[in-house]
């Protein structure tokens, strides 16, 4: 309930503006001490502050103005209360910071309605800057992450350039194979991006329908199958031909390549990444499990917990797991399915995904929308 | 005889392209931080010129270079860092610290070159 703080010296206004604005729905809280009005409001955090004017310690002009000093409390929207509908009188309480005046007497809608839409207003001001701020940071991480490969390329092709390679080397073969792989990486990683921003118009549907999981696993390893080779990894698939799952298959190929492709990139040589899948009731259960570097809790806390905010991994992870696995998270949410991510620094990683195994308004209850987190010993 | 270089970078494709640029005038030894560095150079290695990574693991470019600097046997020995991030006032800390030079990634493999050599030409 929100919470709408009144002051006022006048004790009978304040009972009946309490009474108005609870019936509307509002938690009122009322004081008639102006003074230690500031103490309070920082207690009570409220939605909203009304201020009388004519008080005898302080007028609401000032104390609005000592309101707007406070950087915690001056985004709180301030209406004032007045017997005076003098011109000066308004100007100067806009100018002391306040949003709008009601004068006495007043109606009560007029009350209720001009509490309610600068409350309103408030908040979709919050709501917009805090966007901001979470696009701001994905900015950055996406700049890192695409600047990362890229530099390399950029590199390795001046060293071709200035004739630091014999071609006819295996060397070079080597680095042209480097110059694909991280190529390849840059194109999955713009690729997935524009999908995520897509997927955040929420008009935009999905596709859902049953999907075959093994063509889209299958379809997966073929495009990274080159990465693994290099690195002499073995991929094993033990998904079942004939595993199905109602989910929007553009999507969940997104997943697996962004599981499978960081599997790959954080194994060593030698290593082997696996893919398992089993059925159950309600879900389709698909596994990636690498002989990886393994992440941290922290990590892995950061990327289950932290959702919008998005935080930046740290200097030791400028590889780019960032963006990929943010992208997974949030597609797995948008099929409504399961994430759990198990991992063991030094050991490797293992990542289960759920997705649902039949329709939405099937016979079998759904389960809510879950992401949630194991660690293993 | 050639001058040794000790490449110290965590990742492998940036370690085996600066390794293959400077092996075509240098004798090269490569580490993947700052802690196998300085395994190397207890063990006797004495390289001519460190080329070092910022970002790595364990201990990273600044350690390294702060450790190397205080260090009495090693402290004469140049060292340029090569960094993604671009933010001068690291590169200021990194001078401070004793770092001979300091050139952004992705970097003109002639360009690296011509500095190694303006080092070995006009140190004593």
């Amino acid at each position: 309930m929100k919470k709408v703080i009144v002051i006022d010296d006048n004790t009978v206004s304040l009972v009946l503006i309490a009474k108005i604005l609870n019936n509307a729905g509002y938690k009122a809280i009322v004081t008639d001490d102006a003074t230690n009005a500031l103490e309070k409001i920082r207690q009570e955090k409220p939605a909203m502050i009304i201020l009388d004017i004519e008080m005898p310690e302080i007028t609401g002009f000032e104390l609005c103005r000592k309101i707007k000093t406070q950087d915690d409390l001056k985004d709180i929207p301030v209406i004032f209360l007045t017997a005076n509908q003098e011109t000066d009188t308004l100007v100067e309480g806009f100018q002391s910071g306040g949003v709008d005046f009601i004068t006495k007497p007043f109606r009560k809608e007029e009350l209720y309605v001009r509490v309610r839409n600068h409350i309103e207003l408030a908040e979709s001001r919050k709501t917009i800057i805090e966007m901001n701020k979470s696009r701001d940071k994905l900015y950055s991480i996406i700049a890192h992450d695409i600047r990362s490969p890229l530099a390399g390329i950029l590199q390795t092709i001046d060293a071709i350039d200035q004739g630091f390679f014999d071609p006819s080397s295996e060397l070079f073969r080597e680095i042209i194979r480097d110059l694909k792989g991280r190529t390849n990486e840059t194109n999955t990683l713009l690729n997935s991006l524009l999908q995520w921003t897509r997927m955040q118009d929420k008009s935009v549907a999905l596709n859902p329908k049953m999907t075959n999981i093994y063509d889209v696993v299958k379809s997966c390893i073929s495009l990274l199958e080159l990465n693994a080779r290099e690195k002499n990894i073995t991929i094993e698939l033990k998904v079942k031909k004939n595993y199905e799952a109602f989910c929007d298959e553009v999507s969940i190929h997104t997943i697996f390549r962004n599981l499978i492709n960081n599997a790959i990139k954080f194994t060593p040589e030698n290593g082997k990444v696996t893919i398992n899948a089993k059925s159950g009731i309600r879900y389709v259960e698909v596994t990636v499990e690498d002989t990886g570097v393994g992440m941290s809790d922290e990590i892995i806390n950061k990327i289950l917990v932290e959702n919008e905010h998005y935080t930046s991994f740290g200097t030791h992870n400028e590889k780019g797991t960032g963006l990929g696995l943010m992208i997974v998270k949030n597609f797995v949410q948008r099929n409504k399915g399961t994430l759990k991510i198990e991992s063991k620094e030094g050991y490797g990683s293992k990542f289960t995904i759920g997705i649902p195994a039949l329709p939405r308004n099937s016979s079998i209850p759904k389960k809510r929308t879950k992401v949630t987190e194991k660690k293993s010993e | 005889m050639n001058k040794k270089i000790l490449i110290i970078d965590d990742n492998n494709e940036f370690r085996r392209l600066t390794k293959t640029i400077l092996m075509s005038k240098y004798e090269v030894e490569t580490a993947i931080n700052g802690i196998e560095a300085f395994t190397l150079l207890q063990s006797g290695y004495m390289p001519d010129l460190i080329v070092t990574d910022l970002m790595m693991p364990g201990m990273g470019g600044k350690g390294f270079v702060e450790q190397l600097k205080s260090s009495g046997v090693f402290q004469h020995i140049p060292v340029i860092v090569l960094s993604s991030i671009d933010k001068s006032d690291e590169k200021i800390q990194l001078l401070q610290l004793g770092a001979s030079d300091y050139l952004e990634k992705p970097y003109n493999p002639s360009e690296l070159l011509i500095r190694i050599e303006n080092i070995f030409k006009f140190r004593v």
